[in-house]
């Protein structure tokens, strides 16, 4: 198990990395400035409003705390999904009827690096769209399109890399990861 | 109304129409002393206006003078009341009676004496949450207030330094409530400045004024109001609109999940005429907008005046209130909202447990 909330995000913003090659997604952490501040974004390279924008609440156990934060993120992004620590996930699963009731995604991860979603939201229009304009809008300002047509890995402050393909379409296509 | 000079300076004050004036009084805000924030230092009788280099031994010295000074301003601006001040203290010094006796009560009444004002007088007294909830404390605190013969009323600041929005500590909503009926029992009349929502339960022991300030920090007392602070550090609260039938203000960015989730919505929200503007659906709001605060104002007004004056009618109307209320959140979360414990109706079980204690009190 993870031994702190830290870890679990450092481990699982590597796995991502691993995954996710190319730059068709972009990965964010701890962005402020909308509602709640969510511990990871996924981001199909700026599109206009169109950009489908995934959020992640992580969390080593406490699921209704997550569930709470992570009910916010749905005024700006599509999809919104706890993560827990697998190894402490169970009081979770077995409300699982809580997520689909909330439409709120429940993933698991564990520090073998396995990915699990156990409940995939529907995917439903953000309740702010003005945030999810100005979400896009700071990845706009924050991270050079042109970086990202090139093909060129972009780190800039308090965001991560561009990666090959979109974790959004992923999560869409599979009822769950792992490996 | 509770005019607040640090935020009016005296000649603003004296302009508002003398009818108002005569219905309000004015709240000194010696809370810190030292202070020279907004327009505080307008004021020759503040104690860091009339002492620049402020130190409590001085003060303990001038204290005569100002205390005469802010009687006679007062006196001028034909007030309902005279009203003594208090200081804040961060800790409560072992000699909080002695300090606040010899420093206030004592030069005001004084003051009040010699220049022959005959209007009623209120004391200022910043309760802790320690002298809520512990009985020693609690009884401690009433003998001292309800022992001067001059002074008719007491402007009760309730401090609580809990997390949140609302209070949920039903126990001590309880005591709050006691604390009034025995000030009230004692003949005293009782006023209570800072209040949130909470102030519509604190009216169940028949306090005479409860005020409610529409911003975040009028709704609970904070010292830090008082002390000057970088502008650039200063956090601005997220934006809320308030529900008189759920008794809470919700974030706004919520409103937008609830109308999409909730298909009762319109309910929760009364109408005013500021009402379409608090839903406009793009908008970032900005505090300076003020529609949200006017909002407020005009839906809890209403509100209070809803309350039955007999104190148990008032009780049972207000419980009757609460029960529609918690089921309306229900409602909300089976909808597929969530919200979060400064928005959602956490606090209402408190304040029925709370009316449940206080009458077993």
């Amino acid at each position: 198990m993870f031994a702190t909330e830290k870890e679990m995000q450092k481990s699982f913003e590597e796995h991502l990395r691993s995954i996710f090659h190319d730059n068709e997604a972009i990965i964010a952490s701890q962005v402020e400035g909308l509602f709640g501040v969510p511990d990871v974004v996924l981001l199909e390279p700026p599109s206009g409003r169109t950009a489908h924008i995934i959020a992640m609440e992580l969390k080593l156990s406490s699921w209704k705390k997550a569930l709470t934060q992570a009910f916010r993120y749905k005024s700006f992004a599509w999809e919104a999904y706890v993560v827990l620590d697998a190894s402490r996930s169970n009081s979770a699963i077995n409300n699982i009827a809580e997520f689909r009731e909330k439409n709120i995604g429940l993933a698991t991860y564990s520090v073998e690096r396995s990915f699990v979603v156990h409940c995939r939201p529907r995917i439903e229009r953000p309740y702010c769209i003005h945030l999810t304009e100005k979400l896009v809008a700071l990845f706009d300002q924050e991270v050079a399109v042109s970086n990202i047509k090139r093909k060129r890995p972009s780190r800039i402050d308090g965001f991560g890399k561009v990666f090959t393909e979109s974790i959004a379409k992923q999560i869409s296509k599979y009822p769950s990861i792992s490996n | 109304m509770i005019f607040s000079p640090v935020n009016d300076g005296p000649d603003r004050i004296m302009d508002v129409e003398s009818s108002i004036r005569a219905n309000s009084f004015f709240d000194p805000q010696f809370y810190i002393p030292a202070s020279s924030r907004g327009k505080l230092p307008d004021y020759p009788f503040f104690p860091s206006t009339a002492l620049p280099d402020y130190n409590t031994s001085d003060f303990e010295t001038a204290c005569w003078d100002i205390a005469r000074a802010c009687v006679e301003w007062q006196a001028k601006g034909n007030f309902s009341h005279i009203v003594i001040p208090t200081r804040y203290y961060d800790d409560l010094p072992s000699d909080y009676v002695g300090q606040i006796s010899s420093c206030y009560i004592e030069p005001f009444l004084s003051a009040i004496e010699e220049t022959g004002i005959s209007k009623s007088i209120l004391l200022t007294v910043i309760v802790k949450s320690v002298q809520v909830s512990d009985e020693e404390n609690r009884n401690y605190l009433l003998n001292w207030l309800t022992s001067y013969e001059n002074i008719n009323g007491i402007y009760i600041i309730f401090e609580n330094t809990m997390t949140g929005k609302q209070i949920k500590d039903p126990m001590y909503l309880a005591h709050c409530l006691y604390f009034i009926k025995v000030l009230k029992d004692n003949g005293l009349s009782v006023h209570i400045g800072y209040n949130n929502t909470e102030g519509l339960l604190y009216s169940l022991a028949g306090p005479d004024s409860i005020s409610m300030g529409s911003y975040e920090n009028l709704r609970k007392f904070n010292p830090s109001r008082f002390i000057e602070q970088d502008p650039q550090t200063k956090k601005q609260p997220n934006p809320r609109l308030y529900s008189g039938l759920l008794f809470q203000w919700i974030e706004l960015n919520y409103i937008k999940a609830i109308q999409q989730l909730y298909p009762s919505w319109k309910i929760l929200f009364e109408n005013s005429r500021y009402t379409p503007l608090n839903f406009r659906p793009k908008e970032d709001w900005n505090l300076r907008q003020p529609e949200l605060y006017k909002h407020f104002f005009i839906v809890f007004s209403k509100q209070a005046q809803e309350l039955p004056e007999n104190l148990i009618e008032r009780g049972n109307y207000l419980r009757e209130s609460i029960q529609r209320a918690r089921q309306a959140f229900i409602e909300v979360d089976r909808s597929g909202v969530v919200l979060d414990d400064n928005s959602d109706g956490s606090h209402l079980s408190a304040w029925l447990t709370a009316m449940n204690i206080y009458a077993s009190l």
